[in-house]
């Protein structure tokens, strides 16, 4: 039993962090214009993630050290405070967009308007930082947010036709009426969301917390090889769900409430109270997730006591990063800036500062000082070097088709 | 000096965003008009198909009251923005002012029908949306047809 909650660091990072409210609106948004032709991206996105993330637990488990420890090391002070500064913009338009994200998901039980419920949000993931157990702060949220496999089952109630499912997907193309730089730009978004930084800043800092070592290199992978692939498979659901029911309607997806709808045509009220329990726990999770990534890579960056485990009062400035961060983003959350553009443009920016993070990552995990015999073997350092390449040509092109798409419009 | 060059690099791609990434542009020639109209149409439609199926969903039973009150809302405002959107560009021509006519029409009463469900979702009423819905068929293969003429 132990072994088994001892995978909920990866499904609440999976859950949080692969699924999140981004994930739930790009992949439902694509899926609804592309229908299953940007499959590809998700994947790519799910493989990527899983070689980082895998090399991230494992340099946290050996060398005890996380993301921004290893990057502000690597990159030195300057380039790595260019990271700090373009990571923690980035996490915090995420949090901004998770807070919302809890509140537009319960709107759609209450049908109270959700600037109302913002503040209450922000407090409660404070609460929940502030009181609940590392531990059992994964527990419960990570196996909450598998209520959103009623999305998956969903797609199989709808009876598609699974060939043309596969044919869009295996056989990907730009469908009439859009633009080869709008796909590439909704690609882009995809695969960003898939691989947003803040997920390796909070795997990471979580292995820290709950000092995983050696022996749990194990553990570290089971989370990572379990928990994203499931976080994709939730991805590839909520794409193909738009793709059946809202493609062939020339129904663009813009909201979260829209995103639950195939669900709720296919298996109707428990369906959809279902997927809105799997919103909450997804945005609520991420929101958790991003507001301690805030505290992480300032801590690590500038070298303070940090750690949801220490007392706050030893890690005074980590816990005040946190609750700063969270009362920013309740504070611009309420303005009404509509939180879904938040969301698109947090993972297209994040697609830009990818190299910043994964590189440091992946020249540790090869050094065998901090590493001893658990450096990166041969077919992993492939697999990354050409992630790495793809990295870099996706950070270059995100801002100029960013420009030319008119953000995907 | 590198970190005065450096600020203004930032500055100036902040600003490129900002102007690039503005949502509206006049539309001077009857071509440029015509695109909008359509994109215009596509959001449109978009919104009547999402209220049409959300009406089904909910008259068969499969939704519960508060969320199809906030899809129909949320449809609503669509519509809404849309429309004023579109209603603010100034038809270049006479031609453009005949797409405007037959778009607005069409568009007002998506909005008009729209609006009359989410009346009658927020009293409840849900079991007779699917019938209330039933001319917006019409109005989406209106819009439909008009994305296809102007496309």
């Amino acid at each position: 039993m132990k072994k088994i909650f001892g995978v909920t660091l990866g499904i609440l990072t999976a859950m949080g962090g692969f699924v999140d409210i981004g994930d739930i609106v790009a992949n439902s948004a694509t899926g609804a214009r592309f229908g299953m032709s940007l499959a590809w991206a998700v994947i790519l996105g799910v493989v990527g993630i899983v070689v980082f993330a895998e090399m991230a637990g494992r340099v946290a488990s050996v060398s005890k050290r996380a993301v921004f420890d290893v990057v502000r090391e690597r990159l030195g002070a300057r380039v790595g405070m260019v990271n700090l500064a373009a990571s923690f913009f980035i996490t915090m338009l995420t949090l901004i967009a998770e807070v919302a994200g809890v509140a537009l998901s319960v709107q759609l039980l209450t049908d109270v308007n959700y600037l109302l419920w913002i503040p209450l949000a922000g407090m409660l993931v404070w609460l929940v930082i502030w009181r609940v157990k590392f531990t059992s702060m994964e527990t419960v949220f990570g196996l909450m947010g598998l209520a959103l496999i009623a999305v998956t089952v969903a797609v199989v109630q709808l009876h598609p036709s699974w060939s043309g499912l596969f044919h869009q997907a295996s056989h990907p193309s730009v469908p009439s009426g859009e633009g080869t730089p709008t796909y590439f730009y909704y690609a882009i978004a995809l695969f960003g969301a898939a691989m947003t930084p803040y997920e390796v800043f909070f795997f990471s800092s979580g292995a820290v917390e709950e000092k995983w070592t050696r022996a749990d290199l194990g553990l570290n992978r089971a989370n990572v090889f379990l928990g994203f692939p499931l976080g994709g498979l939730l991805s590839l659901s909520l794409m193909a769900g738009s793709a059946i029911v809202f493609f062939p309607r020339s129904v663009g997806v813009d909201t979260l409430s829209q995103a639950a709808l195939p669900t709720t045509l296919a298996i109707g009220k428990v369906g959809l109270a279902a997927v809105i329990l799997g919103f909450v726990a997804c945005t609520f999770g991420a929101a958790l997730e991003t507001a301690l990534s805030c505290g992480y890579t300032l801590s690590q960056y500038f070298g303070w006591q940090w750690g949801k485990l220490v007392a706050p009062r030893e890690a005074a400035r980590f816990h005040l990063t946190v609750l700063c961060s969270i009362v920013m983003a309740v504070l611009v959350g309420v303005t009404a800036i509509d939180p879904i553009k938040v969301t698109e443009y947090s993972i297209v920016l994040s697609a830009a500062a990818l190299p910043l993070t994964y590189f440091p990552i992946f020249v540790v995990a090869n050094d065998r000082t901090y590493m001893g015999d658990d450096v990166n073997g041969g077919f992993q350092n492939m697999l990354a070097s050409a992630f790495l390449i793809l990295l870099v040509v996706v950070a270059l092109a995100t801002i100029p088709l960013m420009i030319a798409t008119k953000a995907g419009s | 000096m590198r970190r005065l060059v450096l600020f203004i690099l930032v500055v100036a791609l902040a600003a490129t965003l900002v102007v690039a990434l503005r949502p509206s542009t006049p539309a001077r020639t009857f071509d440029a008009y015509e695109l909008k109209a359509k994109d215009t149409a596509e959001s449109v439609l978009s919104s009547v198909q999402t209220a049409r199926l959300v009406s089904h969903a909910a008259t068969g039973g499969r939704a519960f009251g508060p969320y199809v009150s906030v899809m129909l809302s949320e449809s609503e405002t669509a519509i809404g923005e849309a429309s004023s959107t579109f209603a603010g560009l100034q038809p270049p021509d006479d031609r453009a002012g005949g797409l405007r006519d037959e778009l607005t029409r069409l568009v007002g009463r998506g909005e008009e029908l729209v609006s009359q469900l989410r009346i009658s979702a927020r009293r409840g009423e849900l079991s007779v949306l699917q019938r209330q819905a039933k001319p917006l068929a019409r109005v989406a293969a209106e819009l439909e047809r008009f994305t296809e003429a102007h496309g």
